[in-house]
């Protein structure tokens, strides 16, 4: 699976034609794209941090992060978070 | 033959509409005036036209299609939704003729820009346009440059399409009045760790208006993609100050605001006017 898919995927259900259907039903449509088991974990659990370590573009996983309700400031909180824990262990997550 | 009228550039953060209230008033006042003082130097020409050098975020352009360049060349350019920035609702009227002009010249330049009838169009455009007083006055025919989707236009390629736009405008293809808006940048990250981190490269910003002014578009070229990646992933939206630059090299760059640093809105605020030889600010 290449990260394009899963930021095509991420652009369907944020800005396309694929966002009432994953509002309705997210885990059924995002199924439609043939992502790995952990693309797709990532995107039903709003895994900010596991979805860029994939590839995913991060304009996108902004916007599905603001769709499903989670605040400006818990986003840049998990990925503060992540950061503070990559330079804590010695190793950079860039 | 038609002419150049006006050439203004800014950002385009959405946070400056949809979080105006975490910023102190004066600067909101300052932001706000500056737009205005844009938006006074278009109207004052009175253009036929804008032409609008912009960027969007995952709209018209996704991993399934993301040309180099995209101009919309309809009879009106679809507001897209956005809630979350409280832009206005509706179209912004195209103006179809001058367009397909552009994609003439564009061709016989050797600049390859896809086209679209109904492109759509996010806060990148618009916001701008809203605060300048400017979105439903004028006709508009958006260039816009894709900043997203790697790879992406080199500013040269940026700068040949400015300079494409107006050898068209300047051409007996043209007899339209134009007036130029870049937008987009300079210094931001959007969704990265570097947003959380509140890192806004002050530094970059500080070297690309300094060379604006000073008309050194050899520096503005040189910056590498490494230098443009390290500012930020909405750095990359210098692409459309580069091809205003193309448009009109001779014209003097006068900063209208420079705010380096606004906290709230992850990034700094830069208005840009320019004027033609001759003309003083």
């Amino acid at each position: 699976m290449s990260d394009e898919l899963l930021t095509l995927c991420l652009a369907d259900i944020c800005r396309g034609d694929k966002a009432e259907s994953f509002a309705n039903d997210p885990a059924g449509t995002v199924k439609e794209y043939g992502l790995s088991p952990d693309a797709e974990k990532a995107i039903l659990d709003v895994d900010v941090v596991a979805m860029q370590a994939l590839g995913a573009h991060p304009v996108l996983t902004m916007y599905l992060a603001r769709s499903r309700g989670v605040s400006p400031s818990e986003y840049m909180q998990a990925l503060r978070s992540e950061r503070e824990s990559a330079h804590d262990s010695g190793t950079r997550a860039d | 033959m038609g002419q150049i009228s006006a050439a203004v550039a800014t950002v385009h953060t959405p946070y400056i509409k949809a979080m105006v209230d975490k910023v102190d008033k004066a600067t909101g006042d300052k932001v706000f005036k500056g737009f205005e003082s844009l938006g006074d130097s278009i109207r004052s020409v009175n253009p036929d036209a804008l032409v609008v050098f912009t960027s969007e975020h995952v709209l018209n352009m996704t991993p399934r299609c993301a040309p180099p360049f995209l101009i919309g060349t309809g009879p009106e350019h679809p507001i897209f939704h956005e809630p979350a920035f409280k832009l206005p609702a509706g179209a912004l009227r195209g103006a179809p003729e001058i367009a397909a002009g552009l994609i003439k010249k564009f061709d016989s330049s050797g600049i390859d820009v896809a086209h679209s009838v109904h492109l759509k169009v996010d806060h990148g455009t618009v916001l701008p346009l809203d605060f300048m007083g400017l979105a439903f006055d004028f006709p508009v025919v958006p260039i816009v440059t894709n900043t997203m989707f790697p790879p992406l236009p080199s500013l040269a390629r940026s700068y040949a399409l400015g300079r494409a736009v107006a050898d068209f405008v300047e051409s007996d293809d043209c007899e339209a009045n134009i007036a130029l808006v870049a937008t987009g940048g300079i210094a931001h990250s959007v969704g990265e760790p570097a947003m959380a981190m509140g890192i806004i490269d002050e530094e970059f910003d500080d070297l690309f208006l300094e060379a604006l002014m000073a008309n050194d578009d050899e520096l503005l070229m040189a910056l590498s993609p490494e230098r443009i990646s390290a500012a930020g992933n909405g750095t990359n939206e210098i692409r459309n100050w580069l091809a205003l630059r193309g448009a009109v090299p001779d014209w003097k760059a006068h900063q209208v605001l420079t705010e380096r640093r606004i906290e709230p809105w992850l990034t700094g605020v830069h208005q840009v006017r320019w004027t033609p030889p001759g003309q003083n600010k």
